[in-house]
């Protein structure tokens, strides 16, 4: 199942700053971990995902350089600017929250609930 | 941040794109910011060199061009966007799932163009924000302006008073047997041509033309005769015609005829023409003419006819109630002082006693009595008449300017000459934001005239530089202010000028009554009066005053003979003298005419007891013995 685009523009630029928080990664990269790490759900195309990139960029929340991958090729390689991890901070506790209001309503369930059910 | 450009890339370019891309060439673009030299790889042979399937290649290029960005904007995402799907491929995705994967092309390309522009550095997005405003600025001036344009253009006029018929009713009212003009014009169809140009020295039977004169005035004595007869009738009768030359009224007023609504019914009321005046003048030269002759044959009752009927004439003119006409009619009254004054002078003894007293008579209530004025009310009803018919009316006498009164302004003002390529329509939806409304319009000629008028009473010994002729000069001062105020600049008449006439009229008249009253006495005590209080009231009511000072008129006799005399424009007594000749050919008319000319001082008369202002003209004008002018 895929957000709609109104929920991935909220909740992509979080989980691009996210996946960036451990490692600086390229975009094909950002991708496929996107698509893997969150089972399809926020996978996102080239027309999201570098318009999405350049407007991160462009707020100063994080950072791009162009270097030579082992493969020999040029790739652009994204990491997160002292900014950007304040922002993700920010972001996180925001994210928590919904979703903290989310699980009262029972929109999300528990965690233990749902770990019961899915057992 | 590191940049590597490949070798394979580099090989790709072309030594002309090379020369393209350097960083003058960045600069020349608009692209501010650093912009390193490997940047400045098209991103058109990064795509080539890339080896991507076509279809791909395709799909890069499209969107890259689509982002319509810099250059080294595009090569950045060129190579982002290559890398991508060089990764797809390596990752063993195929063609079709990674163009699935893209996404719309347009919204790709639209999308990174917006993210792109935010990261575009401050002096740009300020020159950007700059130019936008600029043009939304343009573009709301525009529409504001063709709105006022549609405004301007839907005006017209609302022509409902026909000044012209007003004028004319009155003559109207005269009855056909009692109006005058029509034996004028006889008279004029029975004139033998123009009354030749003679000198006064030819007024003598030994003089070389003495036959052609006596000649001419016997060859009209029918004319002369009809003259005498149209003069004696009270009434002239005479209306006012719609003028037909166009270009007189453009060089008169500096507007432009065509422009105005205009109908044979309803003409335009200051394009009248008062075809009266002309023939007028005609019969007062050649009853002058014959005044003098008939004074040489000892005819007295002839030369008395004669300069009567020129007074008559001058009476008439007067009844046409322009101003034109009243300058053209106190010409006349001042022409039969002048032949009064010179048949007094040269035969004293042909006029008798009661010829004498009753041309004293006829020329003291010439022109309305005492103090004679011009009359301003036909320059009030032209000024209502042009603005009906050049503003629109709102019903509560205000309006605005029509296209055609915009025209006429912007070609008389000659501001249309100093933008010959910008056509008048275009510009006059702008000058109708600067000439004035109708009301203001109105009221301020009403203001300036009534001035105006009010300066033209005041005698020439209270009479300093014009304010009114001040104003008027600044309103000409700058294209803005003369559009301004027109048409109040345009048709507001000089009355300080035209007002000298009245004056140096009034100084002649009294003068004339003053050499009356002279020979009267003569003639009585065989002596001249030593003081002209001696002769007052039985031959002269008062003693006139000196119309530069405003004191009894100067008296003097010079070797026994009078001297009659005002003190002139510098308003002191020089007892009775000419100013200097200023050479020898200097004669005394041109320097008697100099003492008389109104010629204020630059800095103004000094206050009574002040200096006396040195540097305007010494000497008197001379008012009797007459002097041949």
């Amino acid at each position: 199942m895929r957000v709609e685009r109104e929920l991935m523009r909220g909740a992509g630029p979080v989980a691009v700053l996210k996946l960036l928080e451990r490692r600086e990664m390229y975009g094909y990269e950002l991708v496929e971990a996107l698509a893997r790490r969150t089972d399809g759900v926020l996978a996102m195309g080239q027309s999201t995902l570098y318009p999405m990139l350049y407007n991160l960029e462009a707020k100063g929340w994080i950072e791009s350089s162009e270097r030579t991958a082992p493969s020999g090729r040029e790739r652009r390689y994204y990491r997160l600017t002292r900014q950007g991890r304040t922002q993700l901070a920010d972001q996180t506790r925001r994210w928590q929250a919904l979703v903290h209001a989310m699980r009262t309503l029972g929109v999300v369930p528990d965690l233990p609930a749902e770990s019961e059910a899915g057992s | 941040m590191s940049v590597v450009t490949p070798n394979s890339e580099r090989a790709a370019l072309s030594n002309f794109h090379r020369v393209l891309c350097t960083p003058v060439s960045d600069l020349l673009r608009g692209r501010i910011g650093p912009c390193p030299p490997a940047v400045r790889v098209g991103w058109r042979e990064i795509v080539e060199a890339a080896g991507l399937p076509a279809v791909l290649a395709g799909r890069v290029s499209r969107v890259v061009h689509a982002t319509r960005l810099w250059s080294r904007e595009k090569v950045q995402v060129a190579r982002e966007l290559v890398a991508h799907f060089q990764d797809g491929l390596e990752a063993g995705r195929g063609q079709s799932e990674l163009l699935d994967s893209f996404g719309d092309e347009r919204q790709v390309a639209s999308l990174i163009r917006r993210a792109k522009l935010r990261d575009r550095p401050a002096i740009w997005k300020l020159t950007h924000a700059s130019a936008c405003a600029l043009q939304i600025v343009f573009a709301l001036v525009v529409l504001v302006y063709a709105v006022q344009a549609l405004r301007v253009y839907g005006r017209s006029p609302n022509v409902v008073r026909n000044f012209l018929a007003e004028w004319n009713a009155a003559p109207l009212l005269v009855p056909e047997a009692e109006r005058a003009w029509p034996v004028y014009q006889a008279a004029a169809l029975q004139r033998h041509a123009d009354v030749p140009l003679y000198e006064t020295s030819d007024l003598n039977p030994t003089s070389p033309r003495w036959g052609e004169l006596a000649a001419y005035v016997a060859e009209n004595a029918a004319a002369l005769e009809l003259y005498r007869r149209a003069a004696s009738m009270p009434k002239l009768g005479a209306v006012l015609e719609a003028k037909p030359d166009d270009e007189c009224i453009r060089r008169l007023y500096f507007i432009d005829p065509t422009s105005f609504s205009s109908t044979p019914e309803n003409p335009i009321f200051v394009s009248v023409w008062s075809p009266q005046c002309v023939p007028l003048r005609q019969a007062a030269r050649l009853l002058m003419l014959d005044a003098r002759v008939a004074a040489i044959d000892g005819d007295p009752e002839r030369c008395a006819a004669d300069i009567e009927a020129m007074i008559g004439a001058a009476g008439h003119t007067l009844q046409l109630r322009l101003l034109l006409s009243d300058l053209v009619g106190l010409t006349i009254g001042y022409q039969a002082c002048r032949a009064t004054k010179s048949v007094l002078h040269k035969h004293p003894d042909v006029l008798s006693d009661t010829q004498l007293a009753r041309l004293s008579h006829r020329l003291a209530v010439l022109g309305g009595g005492a103090e004679v004025r011009l009359n301003l009310a036909s320059e009030y009803a032209m000024f209502e008449d042009i603005l009906q018919r050049l503003y629109t009316d709102d019903g509560r006498g205000d309006g605005q300017p029509t296209p055609e009164m915009l025209s006429v302004a912007l070609s008389a003002t000659r501001i249309q000459q100093r933008l010959p390529r910008v056509p008048s329509w275009a510009v006059a939806p702008a000058a109708s934001t600067i000439l004035s409304g109708r009301r203001e319009t109105q009221a301020r000629f009403r203001v300036l005239l009534a001035r105006a008028e009010t300066e033209a009473r005041t005698p020439l010994w209270a009479r300093d530089r014009s304010e009114v002729d001040r104003e008027l000069q600044e309103l000409h001062s700058s294209p803005f202010r003369r559009l301004r105020s027109f048409p109040v600049s345009a048709c507001l008449p000089s009355c300080s000028d035209a007002s000298l006439t009245c004056e140096y009229f009034m100084q002649a008249r009294d003068a004339t009554l003053v050499a009356i009253a002279l020979e009267l006495y003569r003639r009585r005590t065989a002596a001249w009066p030593a003081a002209l209080e001696e002769l007052t009231p039985r031959f002269l009511p008062q003693v006139p005053l000196d119309r530069y000072d405003g004191k009894p008129i100067k008296y003097r006799l010079v070797d026994g003979q009078p001297l009659v005399y005002s003190v002139g424009v510098n308003r002191i007594d020089d007892g009775g003298r000419l100013p200097e000749a200023r050479g020898p050919d200097d004669a005394w008319a041109g320097r008697n005419a100099r003492a008389r000319r109104w010629q204020p001082p630059v800095g103004g008369y000094p206050s009574p007891g002040g200096v006396p202002v040195e540097s305007l003209l010494d000497g008197d004008w001379i008012l009797w013995p007459p002097v041949e002018e």
